[in-house]
């Protein structure tokens, strides 16, 4: 039977029992998904191979806790949020954020913009570390911002001017990004 | 666009395959975590067998000493004159009957207690009498010897007296086989007159038999030096798993050799309590070890000084050279090293400073002369304490190491009575 195949409740009993096989198969279908997630969080590649690592040893050592409740896919993205928070926490005991004001700035026009995922990913690191978590959490994750100054311990006001500025700092290299590659072209 | 759900999408769709060795390293990892486990269970088994054998084990000695004490306070009962009966006088017809001597009845003078303060004589008498046990039938006889202060009032007595002490020599002779038994306190001084005038001869006794304590509690010292030839183990998952032909660990039999000195204090004659000192007890344990990648020869040699304290128990009223012995023992660590491929290292910090546990055995004592003897034994010692304090790479916990061995021991005593 291929892998793909296998339905999600065999695969999560499978490793429940300890079953290798199991696992790797689990692995597999989620970890591409999991890894641009750990991409988006860490600073570089390598901070983001420990994260997925880490995320994917919680997922297996705990799995028996989980209930069922919510789908697995999300079960499995909140270890691997968490475990991302986790390993920024551990690099700087404050997370940095952006200081200055960042000019106000337009949603670009174009329907697709010609950037690819790496590129994307080069933008998202340059942004501080406690920016880019408050963006992320609020933009993949879909956390309020009361949820994400929780969790990162934080003001509301900071999480929400944050995010704020973050989008436009995103906003404003992607842009740029964009002009260089046309010009380029 | 909206910029963010631009931004969500590229995120999610990228699909990225993450470099391989991520899942070598999490495989590496969980092969930790089931190893982990594994022996984990393995020890959670091995500690409660372990905790059942120390309990029976301990239970064992406490029974042992237990039913030792109780016999020595048994033994040293006193029978006081209190309980001096003599109010069945045909039985004791019927025994010397029994015993082939020609007795009429009349020529035996049966005294009872109160009858004795009455009846006042000037001649010693001697007469035989049957202790009443209220827990024993069959009694021992005691010898009684009274004697008299004052003048006689009816020669009749006196005529009586003289039968009376013509049939205690033929009695007693009948029953010099027969056990004696005389109470230390108020019979002492007859016994050494009635020997005295009986001409029996003062008979002599071993320093190890059983004698009544003067002073103290004890009747004799013996002083022992020790020899030990021991069959070593240190007990823990990756030995006993190497017990296995198969497994690679190979666990070996290791020999080492203990010397040291002991003394006995002989509570009476068959009981005796030994504390013993081992100047130099060595413990350790062949095997192999995975190290750089390969499976080497490992020794591990631990040094102690250690002290035991252990009654000891001679089974055979009538053969007093086998012994039992049980008792506890603590172990104070001088050394630990550990021998890979030659190269030896000192490990005294991966190993507690003390250890304790049970030892029993047995000995045969020969006697060689009157204070001299030669003893060979063979006890087993089991370790009762984890002696693997942990360092930086094993938790203590993950290498629960216990000394145990098997050990053939010589001896040579000399005994003073006291």
């Amino acid at each position: 039977m291929e892998r793909e195949l296998f339905p999600e409740e065999e695969i999560i009993k499978g490793c429940k029992e300890g079953k290798r096989y199991y696992q790797e198969i689990l692995y597999r279908r989620f970890a591409p998904v999991m890894y641009g997630v750990c991409l988006s969080y860490a600073k570089d590649r390598e901070q983001a191979r420990d994260i997925l690592h880490d995320a994917f040893l919680k997922i297996f050592r705990n799995i028996d806790t989980y209930k069922k409740q919510g789908s697995f896919e999300g079960w499995i993205r909140r270890i691997v949020t968490n475990t991302a928070i986790d390993h920024t926490r551990k690099k700087s005991k404050t997370f940095q954020f952006i200081t200055n004001e960042i000019p106000d700035t337009e949603d670009t026009e174009e329907e697709k913009p010609d950037i690819g995922l790496n590129e994307l990913l080069e933008q998202v690191a340059r942004l501080p570390e406690g920016a880019r978590m408050v963006f992320n959490l609020y933009t993949l994750e879909g956390m309020s911002h009361y949820e994400i100054a929780e969790k990162l311990n934080i003001s509301v006001g900071t999480s929400k001017s944050q995010f704020s500025r973050a989008k436009r700092m995103l906003q404003t290299w992607v842009s740029e990004l964009i002009k260089k590659k046309d010009g380029l072209s | 666009m909206d910029f963010l759900k631009w931004y969500k999408n590229t995120i999610e769709s990228g699909q990225e395959a993450p470099p391989e060795d991520i899942w070598d390293d999490i495989q590496n990892d969980l092969d930790i975590d089931m190893v982990y486990n594994r022996l984990e269970k393995s020890l959670k088994k091995d500690r409660r067998k372990m905790w059942l054998w120390r309990a029976s084990a301990a239970a064992g000695i406490l029974l042992f000493l237990s039913t030792g004490i109780w016999l020595l306070n048994q033994s040293k009962q006193v029978v006081t004159p209190a309980v001096v009966q003599n109010n069945k006088p045909e039985k004791e017809e019927d025994s010397l009957q029994k015993a082939g001597i020609t007795t009429t009845t009349d020529s035996v003078q049966h005294l009872r207690t109160g009858e004795l303060r009455e009846t006042e004589t000037d001649i010693e008498t001697v007469k035989a009498e049957k202790l009443t046990f209220p827990d024993n039938d069959i009694a021992p006889l005691k010898i009684v010897k009274v004697t008299s202060t004052s003048a006689t009032k009816d020669t009749s007595d006196n005529k009586n007296n003289d039968i009376a002490a013509r049939e205690f020599d033929v009695r007693f002779n009948t029953m010099a086989s027969t056990q004696f038994v005389l109470p230390k306190q108020g019979y002492t001084g007859i016994q050494e007159k009635l020997i005295t005038e009986l001409s029996l001869p003062e008979p002599e006794k071993h320093p190890l038999e059983n004698r009544l304590p003067s002073s103290g509690i004890f009747s004799g010292l013996t002083f022992s030096a020790d020899g030990e030839f021991a069959n070593t183990w240190l007990i823990n998952q990756k030995t006993i798993e190497g017990l296995d032909p198969q497994d690679l660990t190979a666990t070996k039999p290791t020999f080492n050799s203990n010397y040291g000195f002991s003394i006995a204090g002989n509570l009476n004659e068959r009981w005796e309590i030994v504390s013993s000192f081992s100047v130099a007890r060595q413990n350790g344990q062949q095997y192999k070890e995975y190290y750089h990648g390969k499976y080497v020869s490992n020794s591990i040699n631990l040094d102690y000084m250690d002290i035991a304290l252990k009654a000891r128990y001679k089974p055979f009223r009538n053969n007093l050279n086998h012994a039992l012995s049980a008792g506890i023992y603590s172990g104070f660590l001088q050394n630990a090293t550990q021998t890979i491929n030659g190269e030896t290292t000192n490990i005294t910090s991966d190993y507690t400073n003390t250890d304790f546990g049970l030892v029993a055995g047995y000995q045969y004592l020969a006697p060689v002369s009157r204070n001299i003897t030669v003893g060979a034994g063979l006890f087993y010692r089991m370790g009762l304490k984890n002696v693997f304090a942990g360092n930086q790479m094993v938790n203590s916990s993950l290498n629960h190491s216990t000394n145990t061995s098997f050990n053939f021991s010589l001896s040579v005593g000399y005994t003073f009575s006291l």
